[in-house]
């Protein structure tokens, strides 16, 4: 598991490859929402990239492409992050 | 099954009391996570808990048809959890869920204690069920097994909490959102387990060493 890039790369294939084939239907929370009618009331935070899309990019799968490799990238950022301070100072 | 704000708050002031209460409860568990994290591993698990967090990312984004007209995708509690163990699981989730309600409002704010504890939390403490299932047995096909039912009650668990924590926003309440969430959850529970299963099963062949969950199966106690 040294090569964090490579199946980091990996893991951007594999959302290229499947992202076409996602579900757009709602999920199952949205289909219990839809089914008894209920109306949200309105959010304070609609996110920086809202459903994973980028404003500015009109190609639908193009745009949830590219917020999807960023996101995978702050992920992974922020677990190393976290994992750092998990270590313990003892001697291994 | 993220919960969006504007279910989690409504007029009910109950609402309010959930949604904080569930921020409370899960700083708590993931505060207890964090402390058993730092003693439970011997080595670095930087490489591995980035790298299959990120993953558990970019798979949740792949929704997959169910019957009924709606649709799921894998939470991967259950996945992180046999790979890194429950505590690493559950704060490797949680990066997850945080970066969904911050970048890209999938999850409310107000309702990330409530995210946090359907996915994150009991995802990874469902690592205690295939300890109870698997009785110090090696056998793989037994661990297949009692991944896909751990992983199948994750997220049925988690949709029965999360029916409880909207049901002020609906008329019908309890009794319209527990039994709701839990007919389409245990179908996409089916789901869940059988990327899960396919997925330990498919590691185990090819890289059995970073299974580190395997070891820590036998040796994690509560």
């Amino acid at each position: 598991m040294n090569n964090k890039t490579g199946i980091f790369f990996l893991i951007l294939v594999f959302l290229a490859i499947f992202l076409p084939f996602a579900s757009n239907l709602p999920d199952g929370l949205e289909t219990v929402v839809e089914t008894f009618g209920i109306k949200e009331q309105n959010s304070f935070w609609n996110g920086l990239m809202a459903d994973y899309l980028i404003e500015s990019i009109n190609n639908p799968l193009l745009s949830t492409f590219i917020s999807g490799t960023i996101g995978t990238f702050t992920v992974l950022i922020g677990s190393i992050i976290l994992s750092k301070t998990l270590q313990s100072k003892k001697p291994s | 099954m993220h919960i969006p704000d504007g279910l989690i708050i409504t007029n009910e002031p109950l609402s309010i009391v959930g949604a904080i209460g569930m921020w409370i409860i899960s700083f708590i568990f993931l505060y207890w996570s964090w402390k058993k994290a730092k003693i439970t591993y011997s080595k670095s698990i930087t490489a591995l808990l980035g790298i299959s967090s990120a993953f558990i990312f970019a798979a949740q984004m792949i929704n997959f048809p169910v019957i009924f007209g709606t649709s799921g995708h894998l939470v991967g509690g259950t996945f992180l959890a046999i790979l890194l163990g429950p505590y690493a699981a559950i704060l490797g989730m949680t990066i997850v869920l945080i970066m969904q309600a911050v970048i890209f409002a999938d999850g409310g704010i107000l309702a990330f204690g409530a995210n946090v504890f359907t996915m994150a939390i009991i995802g990874g403490l469902s690592f205690f069920l295939i300890k109870i299932l698997m009785r110090n047995s090696s056998n793989k096909k037994r661990l297949v097994s009692s991944v896909f039912i751990s992983s199948w009650l994750s997220v049925v668990l988690g949709a029965i909490v999360a029916g409880l924590l909207i049901s002020p926003a609906f008329p019908g309440g309890i009794l319209t959102t527990v039994p709701a969430m839990l007919i389409y959850h245990a179908l996409i529970g089916v789901g869940e387990g059988a990327i899960t299963a396919v997925l330990v099963s498919s590691l185990q062949t090819i890289q059995p060493t970073i299974m580190g969950g395997i070891t820590l199966l036998k040796e994690t106690t509560l």
